[in-house]
């Protein structure tokens, strides 16, 4: 088969994980509160706010990703020298990196609740533990199998010269890059506040103030997840995906209108880079238009 | 190995670690507050969304130094491409923000640190939410970003293809490559003492102490780097 | 991302007696696992005693975070692994330059990764103007137990000390960016988790021999080493448990209902 039209297709492949990936990644830091927004979660017992969150404190979003989808894929290089079919050592490999997350997960939970328990008098709740340990391990699996997956088809199709472990390290650390600056806003400024009018920042003053009672009953995590999972979680996965897409389309771009013999793999690069270029120009503009739509449908706060 | 080819890395391995820092001032990060919506910027960590950007322009690098080598043309086309890698990814990301900040959350893209916005001349004031610093990214921070991730992405494409003119192979170099991005990243993190808007913030004057904390930083590195490949 | 200042608790043991442990038990095991390899005992041993730099590590970022980093606990995590990855990779690379008998890599290791911390400790304070007393001390301590965490575990996995041997089986195949990233979060970890008012050494110091531990499992499910699978992870649920219990005892209350206690008026 032609080269170029099975690299079209593993980069096509390629895409859909990554929309998965960061679709199931932003739904689990909603789940098990992760990162930024975490940080009012753990200033509500300060503030006199008791609740009932998954308080999950594993650093940042970029590094833990990278530590869960790194194991996997160094399990899976391990199985698969071993011999056996990849696609089952993608899955053992994913499968230890959700224990590792469970682990982390539980006793970033424990540590930080015991942490302020005594001073605030925030409780224990273990069954928010018994209860979320589930999704959150479950989400990661997902997220962590398509990054994983991903890595595989880079290394072995896409032609990345590094090795499968590292290349799974680099897409952890951008899965979690990008789940904390895009689908973690919808969480921590609209889900954790939404008591307050919608349509504004959260000022300073009432930060820490945050929802504890839920539609129906108390707020968990799992309130936060189904609720961001209309917006803040497709549009994490969205934005995954056209970088991933939108950086490998280029090159192949490249490759095909550059032609494909000898010599014009310099070509090749020059239109690939043009190309990226004008896509960055078409997303400067886009942002632009956003803006002026924002100003003008809104408005200026009035006194 | 003779002198040269080992000077020449040196100095590619330095200048990278200065880019690299610099580059870091430039993404606007509004770190925790800005996930609240509370302050200008991407609500994420500087080190992370910079290492983020990095490892895509890394990951570019890679693949092109795979197919083009490493002549003259070759490095410049990788560098290029690192750049541009790096560009999209920050580009996508801040572009998504952007929507969900718009339309998930209602606020209007406004700076606090500067009264209009340098590059479309639009006044910022009276669209930040009172009692908060800014939200959302407008175009100036958008602008800064970009160039912040070009930098970033070259910076890394640049230390990847100095460890590999030392004759290290393309594992080695890449992950010696991270390890690189993430000190100079975080000596960057370090200066900024948390978030920055961008080109345009008071706090960018700081600029240059990190850039020497890391030329320093970086001229260690290469040192070191050129000791483990002497014999080679 | 936590912001440090956690409060000074109290110290069960002082921070150099932890250090030295740490260090002195990895430096051990880097020898023990390059010796006891050919017997198929490099990653039971090495790997159980590498765990004890990142408990080290762990160690210092408690002393260091709780003056308030500014920017976050996992920072400081990751500059300590960036420098232990170069000073790890000069350690094994630059003594088979030199022809220097390659047992002398770990103490190399050891070496390079001090100057390098120390010289990242002093850039930190000048020109880049943090304030933190410590800081020149703990960059030192934590860039030291960075690379032995990962010689460590590197070694383990490799079973050999040699250079070509090390760079086929740790960096060729991408195991360096395993070590680098779970060694790091084992460091960073168990204070970022742990942090608060009522934050005790104790709590700390059991989660981050749980860490530790962990990290010796993935690294013995890499290896394929049943003995080695079985042993790291009956030990980690041995002291996981002891965590989880302890946390329990330690809380003000454990609830199974969702109800949110009445505050006295």
């Amino acid at each position: 088969m032609d080269t170029t039209l099975i690299a079209l297709g593993a980069l096509a492949l390629s895409g859909a994980l990554a929309t998965v990936a960061g679709c199931a990644e932003d739904l689990e830091s909603d789940v098990g509160s992760q990162s930024n927004p975490n940080s009012q979660v753990q200033l509500a017992p300060q503030m006199g706010n008791i609740h009932r969150y998954f308080n999950k404190a594993i650093s940042g979003e970029p590094v833990s990703y990278g530590l869960y989808v790194a194991v996997a894929g160094a399990v899976a290089y391990a199985i698969m020298q071993m011999g056996l079919n990849p696609i089952l050592a993608l899955i053992l490999g994913a499968g230890v990196a959700a224990l590792v997350h469970g682990a982390y997960a539980i006793s970033a939970y424990l540590g930080r609740i015991v942490g302020q328990s005594k001073n605030f008098g925030q409780p224990v709740y273990w069954d928010i533990v018994m209860s979320h340990i589930g999704p959150i391990v479950g989400h990661g699996f997902i997220a962590v199998f398509c990054m994983v997956l991903m890595a595989y088809l880079a290394n072995t199709i896409l032609g990345n010269p590094f090795p499968l472990p590292l290349i799974a390290l680099i897409f952890g650390i951008t899965v979690g890059a990008i789940g904390s600056s895009t689908g973690d806003v919808h969480y921590g400024a609209e889900r954790e506040y939404q008591k307050y009018p919608f349509g504004g920042g959260v000022p300073v003053a009432n930060h820490g103030d945050i929802d504890i009672k839920a539609e129906y009953g108390l707020r968990n995590g799992m309130d936060s997840s189904y609720f961001c999972a209309r917006l803040g979680g497709v549009l994490t996965g969205i934005c995954f995906g056209l970088i991933v897409f939108l950086d490998g389309w280029r090159g192949i771009l490249g490759n095909i209108l550059g032609g494909s013999n000898e010599g014009s793999i310099i070509t090749a690069s020059i239109i690939s880079i043009v190309i990226g270029l004008i896509i960055v120009a078409v997303l400067t503009i886009a942002n632009r238009k956003v803006e002026v739509f924002a100003r003008n449908k809104f408005g200026p706060y009035t006194k | 190995m003779d002198i040269v080819s080992l000077i020449v890395p040196l100095i590619e391995i330095t200048a990278a670690g200065a880019i690299i820092n610099a580059s870091v001032h430039f993404v606007p990060v509004g770190g925790a507050p800005a996930a609240m919506a509370t302050s200008t910027g991407v609500g994420t960590g500087t080190t992370q969304l910079a290492a983020g950007a990095g490892f895509t322009g890394l990951m570019g690098a890679a693949a092109m130094a795979a197919s083009v080598g490493l002549s003259p043309t070759g490095i410049a086309l990788i560098l290029l491409s690192g750049a541009v890698s790096s560009m999209i990814m920050l580009g996508v990301t801040m572009l998504i923000g952007q929507l969900i900040y718009v339309f998930g959350i209602g606020v209007v893209p406004a700076a606090d640190k500067c009264e209009i916005d340098p590059i479309t001349k639009d006044p910022q004031k009276p669209y930040v939410t009172p009692g908060t610093t800014g939200h959302g990214v407008p175009t100036v921070c958008f602008v800064s970003g970009l160039i912040g991730a070009a930098l970033g992405g070259l910076g890394g494409a640049l230390a990847y293809i100095a460890l590999r003119k030392l004759g290290l192979d393309a594992g080695i170099a890449g992950m010696l490559a991270v390890g690189f991005f993430f000190i100079n990243a975080v000596l960057a993190s370090y200066n900024i003492g948390g978030t920055i808007e961008g080109f345009h913030d008071p706090k960018f004057k700081k600029m240059p102490n990190g850039v020497i904390a890391s030329t320093v930083a970086s001229l260690v590195f290469g040192i070191i780097s050129i000791l483990m490949v002497l014999s080679v | 991302m936590s912001h440090g200042g956690g409060g000074h608790a109290a110290e069960l043991y002082p921070e150099e007696q932890i250090f030295a442990a740490g260090i002195g038990l990895s430096l051990v095991g880097c020898y023990l696992a390059a010796i006891l390899a050919p017997y198929g005992l490099g990653m039971l041993i090495g790997g159980l005693l590498a765990s004890a730099a990142c408990v080290a590590g762990a160690n210092t970022v408690r002393k260091v975070a709780a003056y308030g980093l500014g920017t976050g606990v996992p920072s400081i995590g990751m500059v300590s692994l960036g420098m232990g990855t170069l000073s790890a990779v000069a350690g094994v690379l630059i003594s088979g330059c030199f022809n220097l008998p390659y047992w002398v890599a770990p103490i190399l290791t050891l070496i390079i990764s001090a100057v390098i911390g120390y010289i990242v400790g002093r850039l930190t304070v000048n020109p880049v103007g943090m304030k933190i007393p410590i800081m020149v001390r703990s960059m030192t301590f934590l860039s030291i137990a960075g690379a032995m965490a990962l010689l460590g575990f590197t070694v383990a996995y490799v079973g050999s000390l040699e250079p070509s041997a090390y760079i086929d089986g740790a960096l060729n195949n991408g195991i360096m960016a395993l070590a680098f990233i779970a060694a790091g979060m084992a460091i960073l970890h168990p204070f970022n988790a742990c942090l608060g008012p009522n934050e005790s050494h104790k709590r700390t110091l059991t989660l981050a021999v749980a860490c530790g531990l962990l990290t010796w499992f993935v690294f013995s499910v890499v290896k394929l080493d049943v003995v080695s699978i079985v042993v790291s992870i009956i030990l980690w649920a041995i002291v996981y448990v002891k965590f989880v219990k302890m946390s329990l005892n330690d809380a003000c209350a454990v609830l199974h209902v969702p109800e949110i206690p009445k505050k006295e008026e």
